[in-house]
């Protein structure tokens, strides 16, 4: 009886795995499992340990199809997984310790800084990166460039260089979009632009009339106003003399 | 009963996944095909890997009428399937070994595929797209663009004066380049060299005038599309062609 307790005792503490790994290949043993698990048998198989976030939500994924990944994709099937309910993940190289966060905490965590962007990861690990501008200022692209920035993600311009603190993903993708950008002719097309705005405003100006110049400029309305107050006030008074007086 | 067995066996089998040969779909029907079931059957006939977390569809209770009458390759098949979570506020996010769904509201924040001179996918997955113009006019652009953007879709210019990033799904964003083309014109770099800002009024503006007359022949475009859907193709463009006259 004692025997078949332990054996029953034993079976219900084997946790089936989430996948296993065969070759260069990772294979899903169910179709939906918990995240967490998928996160736990990773950092086993990476011999690593693991630190959930307090206020970590645990969620289910599903996986449908051969359900088997490339072992070189699979951090980016983890990252994804994670990202999609809001969380991310950094590894702590000193302790080996792979973090799981909250990713509307990431601003307070230290993230990964690059400054090449071939070794930036293709995955959804939040980093920093910074890039220095070869011709376009850095403060009108940043401007620009923030309507592709991620939820969590931030873009800083400094003189001429961006700071960019998002997923290594879309850094990867912002990135494309400023080489693109940084060349002599964006700067030349700029100077058109504003050699085209310049000459409107001049026309602009131009056809401004008095009245308007007036209605703009209330110092210069008072002034006038004054003027001819002073004018009229001076005219009355000399006349209302001669009349009186008979003379000046 | 062993009769009655193998006939139920037939029908579930019938009902089942989706069949394949080679690199086709073999033409089937269903009715009432629950949403989840299609992405597992998608995923197993294409041999992909599609993940999704499980409170995305948990709520959803959708069904879809399928009929392919013809053999489909997979890629059309796929084109189809995207259009199909397109309608259903869902997108297909393509990863090197993997797919995966997510809403279409938070695409915004997902880093799609760039492409800058390189031909993109005519589909419903998105894409960010950098354009070039002939002439330094991509404010009036940008901003005569937007009606044609689709519901997450972004346009934004760059202070060049030639560069537009468009953010929009594949087959949107070719149609506004097509748009894009049609307004990069001499004529209309010339009319802004010379625009004055307090007399332009939306009535002199040639690129409103192409605007209007974009927004016409899209409209006719989905009329002669809809009434081609309602049968009756040749009815359909003799109308459009009586109308026009």
């Amino acid at each position: 009886m004692k025997l078949l307790l332990a054996l029953l005792i034993a079976v219900t503490n084997v946790e089936a795995a989430v996948f296993s790994i065969n070759g260069d290949k990772v294979e899903f043993q169910n179709s939906n499992f918990m995240i967490s698990d998928l996160i736990k048998d990773y950092a086993t198989t990476e011999k690593m340990n693991v630190v959930f976030d307090s206020d970590y939500r645990d969620g289910q994924v599903m996986t449908v199809g051969p359900r088997n990944i490339d072992k070189a994709s699979f951090e980016l099937y983890i990252s994804t997984m994670l990202s999609q309910s809001g969380f991310g993940m950094r590894i702590l190289p000193e302790t080996r310790t792979l973090s799981v966060f909250n990713r509307r905490d990431v601003r307070y965590i230290i993230t990964s800084s690059y400054s090449d962007l071939t070794k930036v990861p293709d995955t959804y690990e939040h980093i920093q990166f910074m890039y220095e501008l070869k011709h376009i200022q850095s403060a009108e692209l940043a401007r620009n460039l923030r309507p592709f920035i991620g939820r969590y993600g931030r873009i800083i311009d400094h003189t001429n260089s961006i700071l960019l603190s998002d997923t290594g993903k879309n850094v990867r993708r912002v990135m494309k979009i400023i080489q693109e950008l940084d060349n002599p002719d964006y700067l030349k097309s700029a100077a058109e632009v504003k050699e085209l705005n310049e000459k409107n405003k001049k026309i602009f100006e131009k056809k401004k009339g008095f009245i308007e110049i007036l209605n703009n400029n209330n110092v210069i309305f008072l002034l006038l106003f004054s003027l001819v107050g002073a004018v009229i006030g001076f005219g009355i008074r000399g006349y209302a003399m001669k009349r009186i007086e008979g003379g000046w | 009963m062993r009769i009655f067995l193998v006939v139920l066996f037939l029908m579930a089998n019938a009902f089942g996944a989706i069949k394949t040969e080679g690199e086709s779909i073999l033409p089937f029907q269903r009715k009432g095909y629950p949403l989840k079931e299609l992405i597992k059957d998608y995923a197993e006939a294409l041999k992909i890997n599609v993940s999704y977390p499980e409170d995305l569809l948990s709520k959803d209770q959708s069904k879809v009428d399928l009929y392919i009458h013809e053999k489909t390759n997979f890629s059309h098949f796929s084109s189809l399937f995207k259009s199909l979570l397109d309608s259903r506020g869902y997108t297909l996010i393509q990863e090197n070994g993997f797919q995966w769904i997510a809403h279409a509201r938070d695409v915004r924040y997902l880093p799609s595929e760039f492409y800058a001179n390189q031909k993109f996918p005519n589909d419903e997955s998105y894409v960010t797209v950098l354009f070039r113009l002939k002439y330094p006019i991509a404010p009036d652009i940008t901003r005569n663009l937007r009606p044609f953007l689709s519901r997450y879709g972004r346009v934004v210019n760059f202070p060049d004066g030639r560069s537009i990033v468009l953010h929009d799904k594949g087959d949107n964003v070719l149609k506004l380049i097509e748009a894009i083309n049609f307004m990069d014109t001499e004529m209309v770099y010339k009319v802004a060299l010379d625009k004055k800002p307090e007399e332009s009024t939306p009535e002199e503006n040639p690129l409103n005038e192409k605007v209007v007359e974009l927004e016409l022949k899209n409209k006719i475009l989905e009329k002669k599309l809809t009434e081609q859907e309602s049968g009756g193709p040749h009815e359909a463009t003799s109308g459009i062609v009586n109308r026009r006259n």
